[in-house]
């Protein structure tokens, strides 16, 4: 058993609302201990001053590193991400690459964020249960990667929105939607996800359709809540979102347009959304990746709407967390799409510090993971990230990733004095990265 | 472009010469996403691997770059990377309920990648895949070749083809059919997807009707159209078979390789010897019961001069008597009679030789795999328990020699260790057995079988 010792670094424990100037995190790695044994754990987080036992407590065994310069956060979170996600998307329903390879495909996904310092991942739903597989991989300590928080399918009316892709699974009724969610939760799934309107993946959908029933809605609200489980809804159109937290519906996804009343109404039932600015803000990526020309219209000309939607959002205090659409990992803008997602929201309003707590504690409570991370305290598993410079200050600093650490166990890390790689699922010397951007 | 050079080295060629005081250098090239600056837009690129072995050679037949990396084997033997010429990737958990699918295709994908890290943890830079379902053999190999994840190279060879009911369908993944047409159609669609190779199941079990002997469930008719279709697409076939009807069936149809082999009499050796056909008797996974009887077989068939390749029939990393699988397979072999110098032949140039592979042995220009064992392995086999080094298509997943202790390849975070085959049972806590409910999918969905 041995200690590390992390001094003099600032820390943003996605609790308070300041971060503590001159820290100390200490955490225990039991390294003989593999295969369900993992108790590794948050020993202590807070000033240096309040821990006056350093360093005398140090052992010979133990690490010491020192951190000046740079601050710790919580792991990331990027609570919508379609691992299988390819560019351009297909226009019809065939499953190209089969399930094997679009398996590891997807699992190289969950590779790529984890070294990018996104230690938990929502699905936003898939066919072929990838996302439990990848989920059950990772906490029988087969493979390492991010934690993936699966839903299984993404459920959509006949005809709705992504029907012309295989990424979507459709049901028509009540009954077949309760069928659906009974499924999900079996698998133990943390939420069911549907597509609730239409959005820009199908040339004949406005962003506002309304696609299911009220009834198939509260069917699937009624199987969730019944078993302790959430609902996420892909959403656009002020009146279906106003109708789905209604009904019950947990997790707002996109909410293209929102009225400040629904965003009070959200604020008030508690319900969480999950902006995705950068599904609106991508303009270059999706021509350069070959979209077709309705699809990027459709987002371009959303984009106003989107904006005013999160500030009112903002504004009423609805919590907020950071997902994406695009890969955790994709490269956009210089940085990956889930550091440009807190930018993004940030441009929106929301204060540097917000946007890392939409990173980190809220993403936490909405996928239900807070009880072992999301946060730094003691006790927590060890989810953590080191970036140089104030992110609560200028949040552009969340792109000098420079560590990572899952589960107290380290990812990467170019801290001086402790310069390493200690991960790599690809040939050594390679990158695990690139996005969408790889022709695999 | 930058080299690496090993040097100080015994090597075994695999090309049946030892080089003394030997040097290996490599060149290093790859095609990765490299992010552009902001504001630019990001090009699609196809990620590659292009290292070459420069030369393997006498050290003073090649001048060392200034900015070469170096690294130093002195008191080590240098070998061609194993080749495992019979693996099933995804063998579970001996407990583990494995008689129908419940885990689903994605999780067993896992499995055999998991699999597959293990294997090259352990010296295997290729594997021929035994009996795969539902073509996983063909998304890792894609997977791994295109850089996706690192590991060793696979040889598809799809699901062992056998007839209905025959030996092994306790399990699940046997591909099964009765008479040729089915069992050809099945193997058609195989090779259309991607095969190197294809395996039948040709024998089951000894039968006290038979008095004892192997009971040949393929026909001799089904064996024939299958050799011959897979011969038309120029696939290499193994097949399994014990038992000298089966064994003559085998070799009248011309099958190139005879897999496990448990009974095998002096004439049908001695055709197999003088047909070049191939023996892969995977010595590690014979039933106690059976041993002694392969035991013999093996060293009688060493006798009469047929090639040999070493294959384990399970996970080459499966722990087995000290060591691991494929390295006591080897030693199995030298105990049936081969000397430590064929037993490596028989994992490297010889396996490369039977399976169809361009790795197994040492040159400029081949592949860039070899692994790096402290002491002597060609004079005394145990040496191979241990594996100092492992490199492959040029790239070093760990180095323990001397010195050094570095791990470039690691799947899982640091601490752990990725190894212990199927005593692991990765099937405890993953979800089992739920399909998905009827949805229209199944009626919109665009289907195509290859």
């Amino acid at each position: 058993m041995r200690k590390t010792y992390l001094i003099h670094g600032r820390i943003v424990d996605g609790v308070h609302d300041t971060a503590i100037e001159d820290g100390i995190l200490v955490f225990k790695t039991d390294l003989q201990a593999q295969q369900g044994g993992n108790r590794d754990e948050l020993l202590f987080v807070g000033s240096m001053a309040d821990y006056p036992d350093f360093p005398a407590e140090v052992t010979n065994a133990d690490n010491v590193v020192d951190m000046t310069g740079y601050t710790l956060t919580p792991g990331l979170y990027n609570v919508h991400a379609h691992l299988g996600l390819t560019m351009p998307y297909l226009p019809y329903r065939f499953d190209v690459p089969g399930v094997p390879y679009r398996s590891l495909l997807m699992l190289r996904r969950a590779c790529e964020a984890l070294d990018c310092g996104i230690t938990t991942i929502r699905s936003a739903g898939g066919p072929d249960d990838i996302d439990y597989a990848i989920r059950d991989a990772v906490e029988n300590e087969m493979i390492f990667a991010s934690r993936v928080v699966p839903c299984g399918a993404l459920n959509i009316a006949v005809g709705g929105h992504a029907w012309n892709n295989y990424i979507s699974t459709m049901y028509n009724g009540a009954d077949e939607f309760r069928a659906a969610a009974r499924a999900e939760i079996a698998k133990g799934a943390q939420f069911v996800k549907i597509g609730l309107t239409g959005g820009a993946a199908s040339a004949h959908e406005g962003m506002a359709d309304k696609q299911m029933t009220d009834e198939e809605i509260a069917a699937v609200v009624e199987v969730a809540h019944a078993a302790g489980k959430r609902v996420a809804a892909h959403l656009g159109g002020d009146k279906p979102i106003q109708e789905f937290v209604k009904l019950g519906g947990d997790s707002v996804e996109h909410a293209y347009h929102m009225e400040m009343e629904t965003a009070q109404l959200m604020k008030e039932k508690g319900a969480f959304l999950v902006a995705t600015l950068s599904v609106t803000n991508c303009h270059d990526y999706l021509v350069g990746h070959g979209s077709p020309e309705f699809q990027v219209r459709k987002l371009d000309e959303t984009g106003e709407a989107h904006s005013a939607s999160i500030g009112n959002a903002i504004r009423a205090g609805v919590t907020i967390c950071v997902g994406t659409d695009l890969l955790p990992s994709d490269p956009i803008d210089g940085t990956n799409a889930t550091v440009r997602e807190m930018e993004l929201l940030v441009k929106a309003g929301l204060t540097p510090m917000e946007a890392i707590k939409a990173a980190t504690s809220n993403p936490a409570r909405l996928t239900d993971t807070i009880g072992f991370t999301g946060t730094l305290e003691a006790g927590k598993c060890g989810d953590f990230i080191a970036v140089k410079g104030k992110p609560d200050q200028n949040i552009s600093d969340m792109r000098n990733l420079s560590l990572v650490a899952k589960g107290c166990r380290l990812v990467w890390s170019t801290v001086p004095g402790m310069t390493l790689r200690r991960y790599s699922p690809v040939a050594p010397g390679m990158d695990v990265g690139g996005g969408t951007y790889i022709k695999w | 472009m930058s080299v690496t050079v090993y040097q100080n080295a015994r090597i075994f060629t695999g090309a049946g010469d030892v080089i003394e005081k030997g040097l290996l250098a490599v060149s290093h090239a790859h095609t990765q996403f490299v992010a552009p600056e902001r504001g630019k837009t990001p090009v699609k690129v196809a990620a590659a691997l292009g290292d070459k072995l420069e030369y393997v050679g006498a050290a003073d037949g090649y001048s060392v770059p200034a900015d070469a990396e170096v690294v130093d084997l002195a008191g080590c033997t240098v070998l061609p990377g194993l080749i495992d010429c019979a693996a099933r990737l995804d063998t579970l958990h001996p407990g583990a309920d494995d008689y129908v699918d419940n885990i689903g295709t994605a999780y067993r994908t896992f499995i055999a990648y998991r699999a597959a890290a293990e294997a090259l943890n352990c010296g295997v830079t290729t594997v021929r895949a035994l009996g795969m379902p539902n073509n996983i053999d063909i998304g890792l190999k894609t997977a791994i070749q295109k850089t996706m994840f690192f590991g060793p190279g696979i040889l598809a060879c799809g699901p062992t083809y056998a007839v209905t009911g025959g030996c092994g369908h306790e399990r699940y993944g046997l591909a099964m059919a009765s008479g040729s047409d089915e069992l050809r159609r099945a193997m058609r669609i195989h090779i259309a997807r991607g095969l190197d190779g294809v395996t039948l199941q040709v024998s089951g079990k000894p039968l006290a009707s038979l008095g004892g002997e192997y009971h040949q469930e393929m026909s001799d008719r089904e064996l024939h159209d299958l050799v011959k279709h897979a011969h038309g697409a120029e696939k290499r076939v193994m097949a399994a078979a014990s038992g000298d009807p089966s064994v003559s069936a085998c070799i009248d149809a011309g099958a190139d390789i005879i897999l496990e082999g448990r009974r095998i009499g002096k004439e049908n050796l001695a055709a197999m010897a003088e047909k070049g056909m191939g023996c892969v008797p995977c010595l590690v996974s014979t039933p106690a019961q059976y041993a002694a009887e392969h035991k013999a077989v093996v060293a009688e068939a060493i006798r009469a001069g047929v090639a040999i390749g070493a294959g384990t029939g399970i996970l080459p990393s499966q722990p087995v008597e000290g060591t691991v699988a494929i390295i006591r397979e080897l030693e199995l072999l030298v105990e049936c009679g081969m000397t430590p110098a064929q037993a490596l032949t028989a994992a490297t140039s010889g396996a490369a030789g039977l399976v169809g592979s361009r790795a197994g042995v040492l040159a400029a220009g081949r592949p860039a795999d070899f692994i790096a064992v402290e002491g002597a392995p060609d004079k005394d086999i145990a040496a191979m328990r241990k594996v100092a080094m492992v490199v492959k298509s040029g790239r070093r997943a760990f180095l323990t020699a001397g010195e050094a202790k570095e791990r470039g390849f690691h799947i899982m975070g640091p601490g752990y260790e990725v190894a212990g085959g199927t005593t692991i049972d990765w099937t405890k806590g993953a979800v089992q057995g739920v399909i998905a409910p009827e949805s229209y999918n199944d009626k919109w969905n665009l289907y195509k079988e290859i």
